[in-house]
């Protein structure tokens, strides 16, 4: 199980991560959220023993990463895409860490295959496009057949069929009660494929619920239609809440409910009252208060 | 063979560094001495034997730079990040590439006086036992010099820089410091390296003893390990 708790890092000018505290379901997808410079990827590193807390701990198993006995039979990672010697093959560059860990190159072979790269194995990283070295990381991150994956952005420059890929695995390896703790700010995508969400804004944590209860309970979108259109948005404008013409009806960010109350109380009818389910990225815009990242 | 050690030498075997290395000390050993054995006749004193064994030391700089570049290149290519992932005692990563550092180091010596005896003693006659002293100190100072690297590569995090500053150390800052430190300047790390492979020959107001040499190249490299191990140790990656 992954474990944050109080978590604190601090550099010279700015604080990453302020605070953060959460747990990681065991055997489900979590997906890590937040805006650019929000803490994610340090928070991932500290818990992958790469960057040194100020104050805090971060916890596999209960136990820091460097005290694990065999790392990567408890967690594989996928940080960036460019960890890598240019003038190495694919195949060396897995052969290197499996020597490392006492892991055979048979299973090297096996991933290289699993991950679609064996046709390239032995081609210099160098050359490779930023989703083979995306696969390349994976298969790094399967060496040691781990019950947990780290994962930072792992969809950076993959195709979409790499981006499908990506998902039906990491939807596999979940379903085999594996699990899986990602960041990315592919918010569409995420919402696919994850169970959970644990959102940090500022280095601090907004949220952390499961999908399907952060977008119902995060206004989604309600479409209005009216014959007294333009009182109705008035009076909406005069409760702090903006609506839009859109194509002779009112789409507008607040729940069905509010609208309603608000078009009752006024004495407004309404011809059409209907509403859609918040997006994931509109939760997200809805807690961090930014621009959803892109 | 520890995992880690096994890893290492893999990460060598599998990129040209140790090559291109290797081939340079190699040139940079044969040049002068088919050069002093095609311009000089037989060597005719014991000093003169030591001198055409010290071309050999050349192989401590290339010992150095090696060291550097197995720590220095996973720093410049940010394969130390997978490297910790499968290793997260970083004390533990250190000690396996001093130890082939080390072992490295010392192989490349010993190519270099397999150079030096190949050519010198059909050569100009060399007398290997004069030169033994030389040629014992050199492997030494092979070994030493390459556990000095991998402290340096740690130190720096980075090849480039880590070679370019200890190049610039070697070659201009020691020449430099003369003026500032006088006799004292043989106890800084090139000088006491230079005693080391010395053969007997040290032991003034430039240079100290040989033995001296030795067991300073050795607090030097026990030295710069113990500085880059407690940097690495703390290093955000």
């Amino acid at each position: 199980m992954i474990e944050v708790v109080e978590l604190r890092k601090r550099y010279r000018q700015a604080t990453a991560v302020d605070g953060l505290s959460f747990r990681i379901r065991e055997g489900a997808i979590t997906a890590f959220l937040g805006p650019n410079g929000a803490g994610k990827t340090t928070t991932l590193r500290i818990l992958l023993g790469l960057v040194r807390p100020t104050t805090g701990r971060a916890t596999i198993d209960g136990a820091a990463y460097r005290d694990l006995t065999d790392p990567i039979r408890h967690v594989g990672a996928v940080l960036e895409a460019t960890n890598f010697h240019p003038k190495r093959s694919g195949r060396n560059h897995l052969r290197m860490l499996a020597a490392g860990a006492g892991v055979a190159t048979a299973r090297v072979d096996f991933l290289l295959e699993f991950v679609g790269l064996a046709d390239a194995a032995r081609r210099a990283v160098g050359g490779y496009s930023l989703g083979m070295r995306q696969r390349l990381s994976v298969a790094g991150a399967l060496l040691g057949d781990p019950r947990m994956l780290v994962l930072d952005e792992p969809a950076n420059g993959l195709d979409p069929e790499g981006i499908r890929w990506l998902r039906d695995f990491l939807r596999s390896f979940a379903a085999s009660g594996k699990t899986v703790f990602v960041s990315s700010h592919v918010l569409g995508e995420v919402q696919q494929i994850a169970d959970e969400v644990v959102i940090v804004d500022h280095g601090k944590l907004v949220a952390h619920e499961q999908v399907a209860s952060l977008t119902s309970r995060a206004a989604g979108t309600t479409h209005v239609r009216s014959p007294d259109a333009a009182r109705l948005r008035d009076v909406l404008a005069r409760e702090g809440i903006e609506a839009r013409d859109d194509a002779g009806r009112l789409s507008v960010r607040a729940p069905a409910a509010r609208v309603g109350e608000i078009a009752a109380g006024h004495g407004i009818v309404l011809h059409e009252l209907t509403s859609d389910a918040a997006s994931l990225e509109e939760a997200f815009l809805e807690l961090t208060g930014e621009a959803a990242p892109e | 063979m520890t995992p880690l050690v096994r890893a290492e030498i893999l990460k060598l075997r599998t990129v040209r560094t140790l090559l291109w290395v290797t081939v340079a000390m190699l040139a940079l050993v044969a040049i002068p001495v088919i050069s002093i054995a095609a311009s000089s006749g037989a060597t005719s004193t014991a000093a003169d034997d030591r001198s055409v064994a010290r071309v050999a030391a050349v192989a401590v700089v290339f010992a150095v730079v090696l060291g550097i570049a197995i720590f220095g290149a996973e720093g410049s290519h940010g394969t130390i990040t997978q490297t910790l992932l499968v290793a997260p005692v970083r004390e533990r990563v250190l000690a396996a590439k001093a130890a082939v550092a080390a072992a490295l180091g010392l192989a490349l010596g010993v190519l270099a006086e397999v150079v030096v005896v190949i050519v010198g003693v059909p050569g100009v006659s060399l007398n290997v036992h004069n030169a033994r002293g030389v040629l014992g100190g050199v492997l030494f100072a092979c070994a030493a010099g390459g556990v000095v690297g991998v402290g340096v590569g740690a130190l720096f995090h980075r090849q480039g820089p880590a070679i370019v500053v200890t190049l610039l150390w070697l070659l201009i800052a020691e020449s430099v410091l003369v003026v500032a430190l006088q006799d004292n300047v043989k106890y800084l790390p090139a000088h006491v390296f230079a005693a080391a492979v010395a053969g007997g020959e040290s032991g003034n107001s430039n240079l100290v003893g040989s033995w001296a040499g030795v067991v300073g190249a050795l607090l030097y490299a026990v030295a710069f390990f113990a500085a880059g191990a407690v940097l690495f140790a703390r290093r955000d990656v």
